[in-house]
């Protein structure tokens, strides 16, 4: 399971959502990197009982993300997803467009 | 050359707009209303700025034709919360260079259920791609976090937060114009619907339908009383959204923004902050520095904002009086003008110099727009 960002190639900074310059150094060349997982940083439980949470991951980038299976705490780990059913365990859904999906395959 | 405000106008806040409503005929009443105040009529104004979610598909220039405007300077900002600091900062330039001399600055939007649900679910590609799938419908949730980040490096309660909302109610009842006027206690306060936790129902901006303006002069000079720009500055993008959200753009416009109008925080006797959430009016507090940062927050919202030792948000804020989209941007800078020109009516206070902050335009996790403005009660 994983989540996929945006890498810049020059100064290898991770970026999300995907930028057009990258902030850091300037330079406009890309890949995309797959996210493994998150640290649960804070969460919110909205009426209807969603879970969402920003999510901190290595290199300090910060996801917003609906957790799912048993809403983890602050300061766990979490495996990332693009599927917004990757199954009832404990995971991390991150959107992205369906077409950035297919880039990735 | 000095620029002030000499005039504002609103058009009637409320959560349900007569069924053919326009955000046209909403934005044109504020503007009618504000030129009234100046002794003024659209054959005077010469430049015009708007700023709405929900104009399309007409623009700035199709305003200025249906309200009969002949002008020289003309724009449109699309920055919400930030929107009435950006069009006055390029306002007040516009006098100054002599591209104008009469300009209504207008912000303004129809905002029932429908409109709302379709600015929060398309409000930028990030939003549309990465938010509300998850699903997220407007940024509650985004703000609860930042709440939350915020009680723990600033030792805040639900409490504290509650101080601040409950105060704003309490303004709000001698504010007209405000939707919701009826005091609110702590406990009301505590025991509202969650909205996303910690955030409860008032907690959140009330949407509504209404409009705010101002008429901006150069020296009027003949003894009407106006509020006088002492400076005005902006921030977009300060951080990248790399941050914690706790820090605005504010930060970077405090000091030149101080110093260019000549005063210090210390020395406000009205703040009017941005407060789409009671977070980012502690936060934009302290970087104006008005919260000093030696002083606690806990203690500051007590000893003065709930005493009224300063007036914040002495319209209701948009907390109590609601958030007309785009308006919602507008709306501190017409209770601050209204205060230093004595026409805050039942609420009004001796003040001399106000503050006022705009703030918004979540890009992915927080806003990304701050705007700073010193004004000056003078005649
Ligand atoms: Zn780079």
């Amino acid at each position: 399971m994983s989540a996929v960002v945006q890498e810049c190639r020059n100064c290898r900074s991770l970026l999300f959502p995907a930028r057009l310059f990258c902030p850091v150094c300037g330079e406009d060349s890309f890949s995309t990197v797959a996210a493994e997982d998150g640290t649960v940083e804070q969460t919110t439980t909205l009426s209807d009982g969603t879970v969402l949470a920003t999510l901190g991951i290595n290199g300090g980038l910060r996801l917003i993300a609906r957790l799912t299976g048993s809403a983890p705490e602050p300061g766990q780990r979490v495996p990332l997803t693009n599927d917004p059913v990757a199954g009832s365990g404990a995971n991390a859904y991150i959107p992205i467009p369906p077409n950035l999906n297919e880039d990735q395959s | 050359m000095t620029i002030s405000i000499i005039g504002t106008g609103q058009s009637p806040y409320t959560r349900h707009p007569q069924p053919g409503t326009e955000t046209s005929q909403v934005i044109a009443r504020a503007v009618r209303n504000a030129l009234r105040e100046a002794g003024l009529t659209p054959g005077d104004v010469d430049g015009f700025a708007v700023s709405s979610f929900t104009l399309n598909p007409d623009h700035a220039i199709d305003l200025a034709w249906r309200m009969g405007l002949r002008l020289t300077w003309l724009m449109q900002d699309t920055n919400g919360g930030a929107s009435a600091g950006g069009m006055l900062q390029h306002a007040v330039r516009a006098i100054e260079a002599g591209d104008a001399k009469v300009i209504v600055l207008a912000a303004g939007d129809l905002m029932d259920g429908p409109a709302f649900s379709q600015l929060v679910a398309s409000y930028n590609r990030a939003t549309q791609d990465h938010l509300a799938p998850l699903p997220m419908n407007g940024p509650n949730a985004l703000f609860a976090m930042l709440t939350t980040r915020q009680m723990e490096v600033l030792g805040l309660t639900r409490e504290d937060y509650g101080r601040i909302a409950i105060a704003q109610r309490e303004w709000a009842a001698d504010n007209p114009g405000a939707v919701y006027r009826q005091g609110l206690t702590m406990d009301e306060y505590l025991s509202a619907p969650a909205v996303a936790t910690p955030l409860g129902r008032y907690d959140c901006v009330p949407p509504v339908t209404g409009a705010d303006a101002v008429v901006l002069v150069a020296d009027p000079g003949n003894g009407t009383p106006r509020a006088k720009v002492l400076s005005v500055r902006a921030s977009y993008n300060a951080d990248q959204q790399a941050g914690d959200g706790l820090e605005t753009g504010l930060r970077a416009c405090a000091q030149p923004g101080w110093e260019e109008a000549g005063i210090g925080p210390g020395d406000v006797g009205l703040a009017c902050v941005y407060d789409d959430y009671p977070a980012m009016v502690v936060a934009q507090l302290a970087d104006l520095g008005v919260l000093p940062a030696d002083d606690h927050p806990a203690d500051f919202i007590k000893r003065r904002i709930a005493t009224r030792e300063l007036p914040v948000n002495t319209s209701g804020g948009q907390l109590s009086a609601g958030q007309a989209g785009a308006a919602g941007g507008m709306h501190g800078l017409v209770e601050a003008a209204r205060q230093l020109m004595g026409t805050a009516g039942a609420r009004q206070i001796a003040v001399r110099h106000a503050v006022v902050s705009g703030y918004g335009m979540v890009l992915y996790r927080y806003g990304a727009c701050a705007t700073m403005s010193v004004l000056e009660a003078a005649r």
